[in-house]
């Protein structure tokens, strides 16, 4: 029998509505019926790659948020609140991503989700999940899809990496500033990533020779070989553009290595497939990499004179010891910085609103190890808005060129390349923020 | 909890016979005799026609009674006898039209009801196909029969599983004070031109793609339309075996059926990527019975994101084309004529929100463009709907979608005959009217694909997991519909939000939450 017994509550809801009274009066302030905000914890969710193909990667991401959140916790967390950083494996596949992200915002009850990675497994979140139409923060994503800051069509997500196409652009202004007429060959992925890529070429008026095109995952030793001997090769390209994954340019620079061949000016790879660690240890000897051209927006993770690497590495040692420090680690680090930046922005009783409105106004002045400036405002969720050029030395790390780091900014529209000075926040005190 | 699963009576592709029941041999009046059930209840049983010669069933359990009735909707029923040697999927052979009466969803859920005290009745309808507007009218008039016949008769739950789902709804919105509340479950929703639209793309996607001699409508009249909707699912499900047998195959060209028409340029595409692009641009599931969309062999995420879509849509596809056949047939003679139009389709917006998720499996952005320059090349020949099919189909009963009495739709998100996107079109109609609206969705599981040790997917499972099949939702799920349909029932309203997660909280794979969506319907996203 379907029944529902009435039950007279009114002494035992009294009893509980004065212990309740008590016991506020002890805690720090707290927003009301904000999910995944209590008086002591600020959950938090992200999803990546753990298992798969590119987990030893990306995989990284979250130990290297959580190290750094660790260090927040440690010292008194965000207003009295610690961070608890929820993270769900999506192997790198859309159909996991989608689960993943739903279960963080339904069942875990997260107040943000932070870090996401990956172009088609975030757009497939985003559409699956309606991030945007539930008022999920969608912070810092790991992926530098134009699309992501397209505040119209994704209210609540923040880019935070510089675009490909900005990306792309940069390449092209470089290359036309230093190899003019050079013949240049592009092996770009058939997808969104390779897309914006294109566009930014095309948009900076860069003609590749060559373009390979591949899909996703077609990127075997054996075809990269064929693209060498096939493609560039007879096409005696000056300067080949590896602007897709590490598993890529892996999979390019150990079929170049393998074969003796290098482009006669070389290679040029973009951030993405470009950390020198995770390609040595993916196989590529570091003797293809030396002299080979890269972008980055930070500081490469072994730069001993940066202060915001010593810091992360420092931490990282600490939280996660035995662990490799790079580019991914310092990434993942620097977003968590950002996001401690922003929940204190939000203030004391952060809501989910009020966690946008606080990026929108006041991001633009977060302290980061991003040598761009950061272009959050009210009407743009864009990040970093460009890179600097350098070159990999024989341990290949990316040091600026001739000693001299020089920047770019652009848009990821028609606006011009133009280059620009570091403007770059210090280190807050023990990298602890103390924002407002 | 041991799950009790059941396959509602619904399409051609998914039809699973119910026990059969006599019939009474009078009018407008029942005979009744007492019965005893699976879990021991003596119940009386009724039998009769209603006016229009539909058989119609009702059970009691007079020893407790509570005054209300549940009333079930069957789904859809093939219109018309199939002979001996052509077996449309999950269906018999031969395949005698059935005329019996259907009070719920499966027994064991109907027993239960009774052991609670309701009543249960459902009808036959007189006609089976698509039978909207006659069920209405037929239920209407059992709903009269059930108050004259049980005077104790306080109040009738509608209720009806996919094209029974949406009677419920018509019920609902034409005669709202003839039933207490209404739960649509796995349902068709809106006009029926917009789910024989996801089958029609998809026969279309088919026939442009592998075989130009599939019939996506215009079918004969009499037994030689028949014969020909039986051959065109082989033609389907023959293209379909091939590609899921050459899925590896490395030679790409050696994937496409021998029958397909295309150049070159496409057959360097895999097949899989076709039948991939063809199950996105129609709206087919990519999770399906064997296949979850996310698992993989070893680290080897190729499987998932390659392989996999094409696998499930081509488990999915041979249910929905099954759908779009038999239903086409049987529409386009209750309206006179083909109403199947593309004219004015683009497909390339229908697939823009998933042309990046579905990359790898579409073999990326150059082979998904040259796929849909097909669609509007000579090869893609449209298809034009004759004026008397379209007028006909336009006149067939439709929802305006808004509750007027507390309704309670349950879902699953991979529902490849009606898909999830039926509901999210009634919920989007009921965002702001929570009070009388409440959806519920069976999701998908985290992973259920498995692997043979050579790392080869496993297909031996009978089982439906979570939000797969067509209307494949445990007595659980069922029961829960139920409970929260009565409770609303009693209120007025539906229960509260706090009531429902309290609810649904250990009922696997069922999900409450009032900002999860799915997709709409292709046909409604333009």
């Amino acid at each position: 029998m379907i029944r529902n017994t009435p039950k007279k509550r009114a002494l035992f809801v009294s009893a509980v509505i004065a212990a309740g009274a008590m016991a506020l009066s002890t805690m720090p302030a707290q927003a009301a019926s904000q999910p995944g905000i209590t008086s002591t914890e600020i959950k938090l969710g992200i999803t990546s790659p753990l298992s798969g193909k590119v987990a030893a990667v990306y995989g990284k991401i979250p130990g290297a948020m959580k190290a750094y959140f660790s260090h927040v916790n440690d010292n008194g967390g965000v207003y009295g609140r610690k961070i608890n950083l929820i993270s769900k494996d999506d192997a790198y596949v859309p159909t996991l991503a989608v689960k993943a992200t739903n279960d963080l915002i339904m069942k875990d009850k997260v107040f943000a989700i932070v870090g996401a990675l990956g172009t088609a497994n975030h757009l497939a979140a985003l559409r699956s999940a309606n991030l945007s139409g539930r008022g999920v923060p969608d912070l810092f994503v790991n992926t530098g899809f134009s699309g992501f800051a397209d505040k119209a069509k994704y209210k609540t997500t923040f880019a935070v990496l510089p675009s490909y196409v900005m990306e792309a652009k940069i390449m092209a202004k470089y290359i036309d500033d230093n190899y003019k007429g050079k013949k240049v060959a592009l092996i770009v992925q058939d997808d969104d990533f390779g897309l914006d890529a294109v566009a930014g070429f095309a948009t900076a008026g860069l003609k590749p020779e060559v373009t390979i095109k591949f899909p996703t995952g077609a990127d075997s030793l054996a075809a990269a070989q064929g693209w060498i001997t096939g493609k560039l090769k007879p096409a005696n390209i000056d300067i080949a553009i590896i602007f897709a994954t590490t598993t890529t340019s892996a999979a390019v620079l150990g079929a170049a290595a393998g074969l003796q061949y290098r482009p006669t000016v070389g290679w040029m790879l973009g951030s993405v497939g470009g950390d020198s660690n995770t390609l040595r240890a993916g196989g590529v000897p570091l003797a293809i990499l030396n002299g080979a051209i890269g972008t980055s927006f930070a500081p490469d993770p072994s730069d001993a004179t940066d202060e915001y690497v010593n810091f992360f590495k420092g931490i990282y040692a600490k939280y996660v010891p035995g662990s490799t420090f790079d580019l991914t680690v310092l990434q993942g680090m620097n977003s968590a910085m950002l996001t401690v930046q922003a929940l204190r922005a939000a203030g004391k009783n952060p809501t989910r609103d009020g966690l946008i409105k606080a990026i929108e106004t006041k991001g633009a002045k977060f302290a980061s190890a991003g040598f761009t400036p950061l272009k959050y405002s009210p009407s743009s969720h864009v990040g970093y808005s460009g890179y600097w050029i350098g070159k990999y030395s024989a341990t290949g790390s990316l040091q600026p060129i001739d000693g001299k780091r020089v920047l770019y900014t652009t848009d990821s529209g028609s606006g011009p390349v133009v280059s620009a000075t570091i403007s770059r926040a210090p280190l807050p005190t023990n990298g602890l923020p103390t924002n407002s | 909890m041991k799950k009790s699963r059941f396959a509602a009576l619904a399409v051609a592709a998914s039809l699973v016979t119910m026990s059969a029941v006599a019939i009474a041999p009078a009018a407008h009046a029942s005979s009744c005799d007492a019965e005893q059930t699976s879990n021991g209840l003596y119940v009386e049983v009724c039998k009769g026609k209603t006016s229009d010669g539909a058989n119609f069933e009702y059970r009691t359990n007079t020893e407790n009674f509570n005054g209300t009735v549940y009333l079930w909707s069957h789904g859809y029923r093939y219109a018309v006898n199939l002979p001996a040697g052509i077996q449309p999927p999950g269906g018999t052979t031969p395949y005698i039209v059935d005329m019996s009466a259907e009070v719920g969803p499966s027994t064991y859920v109907v027993n239960q009801l009774l052991a609670a005290g309701y009543a249960v009745a459902g009808s036959g309808f007189d006609t089976q196909g698509w039978t909207v507007g006659s069920a209405v009218k037929t239920n209407v008039e059992l709903i009269g029969i059930l108050k004259s016949e049980l005077p104790d008769t306080k109040g009738v739950i509608a209720w009806g599983a996919s094209m029974g789902g949406f009677i419920t709804q018509a019920l609902a919105e034409r005669f709202p004070k003839l039933i207490k509340s209404a739960a649509p479950i796995c349902t068709a929703a809106g006009n029926v031109n917009a789910e024989l639209t996801y089958a029609g793309d998809l026969l279309w996607g088919m026939k442009t793609f592998f075989d130009p001699s599939i019939t996506v409508s215009g079918y004969a009249d009499g037994p030689a339309g028949v014969g020909q909707a039986a051959l065109n699912l082989g033609k389907v499900a023959a293209v379909l075996r091939h590609i899921g047998g050459t899925i590896l195959e490395t030679d790409t060209a050696k994937t496409w059926p021998a029958t397909s028409p295309m150049p070159a340029s496409i057959k360097a595409i895999p097949a899989r990527s076709a039948l991939t692009l063809i199950g996105l641009m129609a709206g087919v599931p990519t999770q399906s019975q064997h296949f979850d969309g996310s698992s993989f062999p070893g680290v080897e995420t190729a499987f998932a994101l390659a392989l996999a879509p094409a696998l499930g849509i081509a488990e999915n596809a041979g249910y929905a084309a099954g759908l779009g056949i038999f239903a086409t047939l049987d529409l386009e003679r209750r309206v006179g004529g083909a109403f199947y139009d593309n004219t004015t389709t683009d497909y390339a917006a229908r697939i823009a929100d998933e042309r990046a998720s579905f990359n790898v499996a579409l073999s990326g952005n150059s082979a998904i463009d040259g796929m849909l320059s097909i669609l509007s090349s000579p090869y893609g020949k449209r298809i034009t709907a004759s004026d008397k099919g379209l007028n006909g189909l336009m006149a067939q009963v439709a929802h305006k979608g808004k509750a007027l009495v507390p309704t309670i739709t349950m879902t699953g998100t991979a529902d490849m005959i009606t898909p999830a996107g039926n509901s999210q079109w009634l919920t989007n109609k009921n965002l702001k009217n929570t009070k009388k609206f409440l959806p519920l969705w069976v999701v998908t599981d985290d992973k259920w694909t498995r692997f043979s040790a050579t790392g080869s997917p496993d297909t031996t499972s009978t089982a439906w997991p979570n939000g797969t099949g067509h209307c494949q939702f445990s007595s659980d799920q069922v029961l829960t519909v139920a409970k929260l349909a009565a409770s609303a029932a009693k209120k007025g309203s539906v229960p509260s939000d706090a009531a429902v997660e309290k609810a649904v909280a250990n009922v696997d794979g069922l999900l409450f939450d009032r900002e999860y969506s799915v997709p709409l319907l292709k046909y409604y996203q333009k």
